[in-house]
């Protein structure tokens, strides 16, 4: 982060735009012209079936080991749905055996951070480093990976989310230099519900998903989303792991960036190599 | 997220502001960002269902506002996306806000980044679903947005 950017930050802080007195009115009477729930819950109902039948057919050959694929309880597919009027592909991972790390665990100063700004997400960057100090910021040691550790990266970054009681989730962020590897790791706190958690990953309409499960040397089930830009369109060739190691979510993302990974082939083999390099 | 009305009216509460502001950044109206809170209430109600993780409200109701200030426009409310940018807002005595002038003088679609970046703290990454581009995209319209800022505020 350089001066001036640093700099922006501070005069956003000095700056808030202050919400009109008119807000708390409008919201109130928005509350109060709320319709019943019942006729909503069972359009969403039929949507999520149409959901689960599309990542069936999209993931046929493998649909029945996709739908444990990573550790999670379901895995979810879908190339083409529209949402306010324009079109996302996306996949989403629920459930699963997550650990809830209890909060006096964590370090003294994530306990701060959610104290002093509650309900938010505060982000620490650990530029020029791996995610080793990141860990050690916040007292939680995540699973051992000698071909992450083998990787050099170019910086890092923990993201604290919290809600009135404390911290709920930790994310650990870390890549190489040119983003060809960005590593992420998700560790939830007891102050997590208890419901099923679940993630969705979307792209634009351009960029179509294909998913199938890989199974690691090492035992690890992983879901392994293969994202490919249609001719012509913006974005990168990638290949992208979710799974659970140890209770943590795993996202690893390997890049056809033209500088770190030149091809197809040569992301699907790190991204192999990563998945098979987790000490379980 | 099983939420009942109470909780779900807490949340709400709780992040109306936010959402007003990231509602004020793409429609550059304060009326126009008060209806599309007003809208992203009712859309929200209809798919909480949709909201699994309770620490992620945040980022999706913001998400709403975003879009239902996105269709504020898109129904000709009081501005358009060519038109922002242009009026800067009266200084208010005893406040700072000089890089609320500036960013008042950026194009729609750089204001909305640096609000919910600088304003909010959300990461690119965010930015990039709640705004439906890419994070690459989000990235560039930042840095050009810092070029633009920079000119404004130092000359």
């Amino acid at each position: 982060m350089d001066d001036f950017e640093k700099k922006l930050f501070e005069m956003a802080k000095k700056e808030p735009v202050d919400a009109p007195d008119g807000l708390r009115a409008r919201v109130s009477r928005a509350l109060e012209d709320l319709p019943e729930r019942g006729g909503t819950r069972v359009g969403r109902t039929a949507r999520t079936a149409l959901c689960a039948l599309a990542a069936a057919a999209v993931l046929a050959g493998t649909a029945l080991a996709v739908f444990s694929a990573g550790g999670f309880r379901s895995v979810e597919l879908r190339n083409g749905e529209e949402m306010d009027g324009e079109e996302y592909n996306w996949y989403g991972v629920e459930g699963g055996e997550y650990r809830r790390v209890p909060v006096e665990e964590l370090s003294e100063k994530v306990r701060k951070i959610a104290e002093n700004d509650p309900v938010s997400d505060t982000t620490r960057y650990f530029e020029d480093s791996d995610w080793s100090a990141a860990q050690e910021f916040s007292g939680v040691t995540l699973p051992g990976n000698d071909a992450i550790d083998a990787l050099e990266m170019g910086g890092s970054r923990l993201t604290v989310s919290s809600n009135v009681y404390g911290p709920t989730h930790l994310a650990f962020w870390q890549s190489t230099d040119g983003l060809g590897v960005t590593v992420q790791a998700d560790v939830y706190t007891d102050l997590m519900g208890e419901g099923a958690i679940r993630v969705n990953r979307g792209v634009s309409s351009d960029t179509e998903l294909t998913a199938e499960e890989y199974i690691a040397e090492n035992g690890l089930s992983a879901l392994v989303v293969h994202a490919q830009p249609d001719e012509g369109a913006e974005g990168t060739e990638r290949y992208m792991a979710d799974l659970l190691v140890d209770g943590i979510r795993y996202h690893i993302k390997v890049s056809v960036n033209g500088t770190e990974i030149g091809t197809s082939d040569e992301a699907l083999d790190t991204l192999h190599a990563i998945l098979n390099g987790f000490d379980v | 997220m099983k939420a009942d009305n109470a909780e779900f009216e807490r949340i709400v509460t709780e992040y109306a502001p936010v959402m007003y502001r990231a509602a004020l950044a793409v429609t550059g109206s304060e009326a126009a960002a008060e209806d599309a809170v007003g809208d992203a209430v009712l859309r929200a109600w209809q798919r909480l269902g949709s909201l699994r993780e309770p620490s992620a409200a945040r980022a999706w109701l913001v998400k709403i506002a975003v879009n239902c200030a996105r269709g504020q426009l898109r129904r000709g409310h009081e501005t358009s996306l060519e038109g922002m940018g242009e009026e800067i807002p009266a200084p208010e005595p005893g406040r700072e806000r000089e890089l609320r002038d500036a960013v008042a003088r950026l194009s729609a679609e750089r204001r909305a980044v640096v609000t919910l970046y600088y304003y909010e703290g959300f990461s690119t990454a965010e930015i990039a679903a709640m705004l439906g581009i890419r994070r690459g995209t989000v990235k560039s319209r930042l840095a050009r947005a810092r070029e633009d800022l920079k000119t404004i505020l130092e000359g």
